[in-house]
């Protein structure tokens, strides 16, 4: 099945509907199980896809099995449905839904048909919200194609199970009312061999019926990485780079709350930028295989969360000399009276706040060295990086 | 209601001389959690009032730069008062007064302003020094060389400034050396353009190793414009208050169609372009057809719209068809759509397409013997100057005539074309659309 979560009592309502592929298992790609292609790109098996699959699923289903987890909030578009699709050898199991029966391989038949299913769903209403998500190999020429588990099946036809999301994106925008999310992690590394040869190109899910204009609110695709480049993940099969920002960003670390509204809303222009800020946060310390991820915005903001509470920011806090870190104390003073602060360690101070306005500073318990104060700080999510210097 | 006041004072746009003459830039009130209270624009003449709730004590003001960087202020509100103003000048931002106008379109990092700036950055010119630069135009279908020849120039230790005046044509200025990536940098046509030149603004070992930054005296426009090239929709949407500047500078085409494309890209960019009639778009392309972006914009127009009829899907081939042969378009979303174009019509149209038109959109554009072939074609490209014609940069701080060679702004289009210095991956990638579209002929 494919099929694991739907809430039919919202039906007649605006919804959010989510298809979610993992692909980890690739038979015929090197180190497969099945015949290798003749031409496997170099691509080999991965393990990240269906952690990282597992990660955003917890995540949207979370809150709908326990009331206030932290997860897919937004009660003008609640969760409506969830359609997923993993190849992995391992047996999958998700937190939220431990009781759901096995979910079907991603193949480019499987992938087809999940995403008409996910395609009618999304069309039945003018405002349900689409988000599509994958993990798994990609690559590109002009266009990004993503590879379904059967990639490399057939040698006459070899690129036959991969399937153009750019097209695909073009597609739906002339098929859908509503907004739709793309969250695409994968390469985007340049395939010379698809390149050089004729009439061989993945197709798009969906063919785009030009008589259409282009109807959807808006379209938010954020990519892993930029064109050409590549995007991943930890060695021992963790969440993927992005998809660790993605569900972070998600998870409360970003969002703007308008005036007069209620609450936070979370749309694809402040969800981007926090991803590519997480990315940089997290690559801090990493000399290479820096990851940027990209993104296109198009049309009017719609919100994909709505979240009660003030959006969190990490904060990264140091002081320089080091030798004079562990003689400060060193805070945050909100504006809101809120105080956070870690004294005498020889550490940098790691903290995870509320968003706003804050004295940020250094001061030396005993008060016999001179104080640092940066005294209006705008702590805005997702990160917030300071070095004082004492 | 409580009322707050935020003035620019922005003393070096204060002059109609000046390509910030008419700034202006969103502003925010922030409440102290960082929530919204009100939104507005301030502009070099025009002050914003922003409406408070009553309830208000403290408000912190947020100016926001195209180049992303913020600058906040705090704004208390005594006991009984209604009313306070906050006032944002520029004069502690810039190191000189002649590139000031350049600093919010940079970096929040960039060297070029008084603080701010990583020490460690390398801010000598003279590093540069094998740096050359070309100037091209587009006449009678082909790229020509022209001499350049600026009519001011400016040079400090860390940009360089040059001013041109262009006819309404396209224009390139080409950049090369031996320590700077190789490309080339779309100059608006049809009036002044002011080019400044200065050493990266990051530590990021990808970034080009010399920044460029363009201004065509148009500050509405392109301020409107960088916001979009950074996906601030927000900030974007603020400014163009809910597409009413847009749609002005649209309408004023006839007087200024350079940033007639700036309200059109607006206009597509947030699926507003219903807002205006069809005519509007074809006015534009019919009536400036030296200017690459316009039938660009025209033909995403009528796709956007959908194409129900043989004619209507001739008329938007024929657009693109007409846009690949004029040159190149002046701003980077009028390439990115011309290059997204070209994907999808190969895709959905080219093997229906009659063989004239399959040839106009697969290949470059023709040139003559001593032209540059085409600006697509990175391997036509003569790689290094011939004798004489390099300009190189000029070393001392009184030589002020000799151009100079660097990268460009977001928002002015740069063919992507991976010359010399571009990263491999960049070149495979464009070596490989090369392929396709010769192969589709």
């Amino acid at each position: 099945m494919t099929l694991i979560y739907q809430n039919a009592a919202a039906a007649a309502q605006p919804g959010t509907h989510v298809l979610a592929i993992g692909v980890g298992r690739y038979p015929h790609l090197l180190g497969g199980a099945g015949e290798t292609a003749d031409r496997p790109l170099g691509l080999r098996q991965l393990e990240s896809p269906p952690v990282s699959l597992k990660a955003v699923l917890d995540w949207f289903l979370r809150p709908s099995v326990v009331a206030g987890a932290v997860g897919f909030r937004n009660p003008s578009a609640s969760l409506a449905s969830v359609e997923a699709l993993v190849s992995n050898d391992n047996p999958f199991a998700l937190e939220a839904l431990p009781e759901i029966p096995a979910i079907d391989a991603a193949t480019r038949n499987n992938i087809q048909e999940a995403f008409e299913a996910w395609l009618a769903r999304l069309k039945s209403h003018p405002d349900h919200i689409g988000v599509f998500y994958f993990c798994g190999h990609g690559f590109m020429v002009a266009n990004h194609s993503l590879l379904a588990e059967d990639f490399g099946h057939s040698n006459a036809q070899p690129w036959a199970h991969a399937f153009d999301m750019t097209n695909t994106i073009r597609a739906l925008e002339r098929e859908v009312s509503g907004s739709v999310f793309f969250f695409i992690d994968s390469c985007r590394g340049i395939a010379r061999e698809v390149a050089l040869t004729l009439g061989a190109d993945p197709h798009a899910l969906l063919v785009a019926d030009l008589n259409k204009g282009v109807s959807r609110k808006s379209a938010t695709a954020i990519y892993a990485t930029g064109e050409g480049e590549l995007a991943f993940a930890p060695k021992g099969g963790e969440v993927s780079r992005f998809t660790s920002a993605l569900v972070c960003a998600l998870s409360g670390y970003c969002g703007v709350r308008k005036p007069g509204a209620a609450a936070w809303t979370v749309d694809g222009e402040g969800l981007a930028m926090a991803v590519r800020l997480l990315l940089e946060f997290e690559a801090r310390a990493r000399a290479s295989h820096r990851q940027v991820s990209d993104q296109t915005v198009q049309g009017s903001p719609v919100p994909l969360l709505q979240l009660a509470a003030t959006p969190k920011v990490k904060v990264w806090l140091d002081l320089l000399p080091p030798e004079r870190r562990a003689l400060y104390e060193l805070y945050l003073k909100s504006f809101t009276g809120a105080r956070f602060a870690q004294s005498l360690l020889n550490q940098v101070f790691e903290v995870d706040v509320p968003r706003g306005f804050y004295e940020v500073g250094a001061q030396d318990p005993q008060g016999t060295l001179p104080a640092v104060a940066h005294l209006q700080e705008d702590l805005f999510p997702p990160v917030y990086v300071l070095t004082l210097e004492a | 209601m409580k009322h707050l006041e935020v003035i620019l004072n922005y003393g070096t746009a204060d002059s109609h001389s000046t390509p910030g003459s008419n700034l202006a830039l969103p502003v925010r009130a922030l409440d102290t959690d960082g929530s919204v209270l009100a939104e507005g624009v301030a502009s070099v003449l025009t002050p914003a009032v922003l409406d408070l709730p009553d309830t208000t004590q403290i408000a912190f003001v947020r100016l926001t730069w195209p180049s992303g960087r913020t600058e906040t202020q705090r704004a208390t509100f005594d006991e009984g008062s209604s009313q306070q103003a906050v006032i944002f000048t520029d004069a502690r931002i810039y190191r000189n007064e002649w590139s000031a106008w350049a600093v919010p379109k940079l970096n929040p990092r960039s060297p070029l302003m008084m603080s701010g700036g990583e020490e460690a950055l390398n801010l000598d010119l003279n590093r540069f020094k094998r740096t050359w630069l070309r100037l091209w135009k587009f006449v009678a279908g082909a790229w020509t060389r022209e001499e350049l020849k600026p009519q001011m120039s400016y040079r400090s230790d860390a940009a360089w400034q040059i001013d041109l005046t262009l006819e309404s044509v396209p224009w390139m200025l080409q950049i090369g050396g031996s320590n700077v990536t190789w490309r080339f940098v779309s100059l608006p046509g049809g009036g002044p353009a002011r080019v400044l030149m200065t050493p990266k603004d990051s530590r990021d070992p990808r970034a080009d190793a010399l920044k460029v930054v363009l201004t065509s005296f148009r500050t509405d426009a392109e301020t409107l414009l960088e916001f979009l090239s950074r996906d601030a929709m927000r900030a974007a949407e603020t400014l163009a208050d809910s597409a009413a500047l847009a749609t002005r500078l649209f309408s004023d085409k006839f007087t200024d169609p350079v940033s007639a494309l700036a309200g059109a890209y607006y206009l597509l960019r947030l699926d507003q372009w219903s807002r205006v009639p069809l005519r509007w778009f074809e006015n534009l392309s019919t009536s400036f057809p030296w200017l690459p972006d316009a039938a660009v914009i025209h033909c995403v127009r009528l796709l956007r719209a959908g194409v129900r009829t043989e004619d209507e899907r001739e008329e938007a081939r024929t657009l693109l068809a007409r846009s690949l042969e004029c040159g190149w378009p002046v701003y980077a979303k009028g390439s990115l759509y011309c290059r997204k174009l070209r994907r999808f019509f190969r895709s959905a149209w080219l093997e229906s397409a009659s063989s004239s038109t399959e040839c106009a959109i697969s290949e470059p554009p023709r040139v003559g013997p001593g032209q540059l072939r085409a600006s697509m074609d990175v391997r036509r490209i003569n790689p290094v100057p011939s004798n004489g014609s390099a300009c190189r940069v000029p070393r001392d701080a009184g030589d002020t005539t000799r151009p100079f060679k660097t990268e460009s702004q977001d928002h002015f289009a740069r063919p992507r074309v991976p010359l010399s210095g571009g990263s491999s991956r960049r070149r495979q990638k464009w070596l490989a659309e090369s392929h396709r579209c010769c192969s589709s002929t």
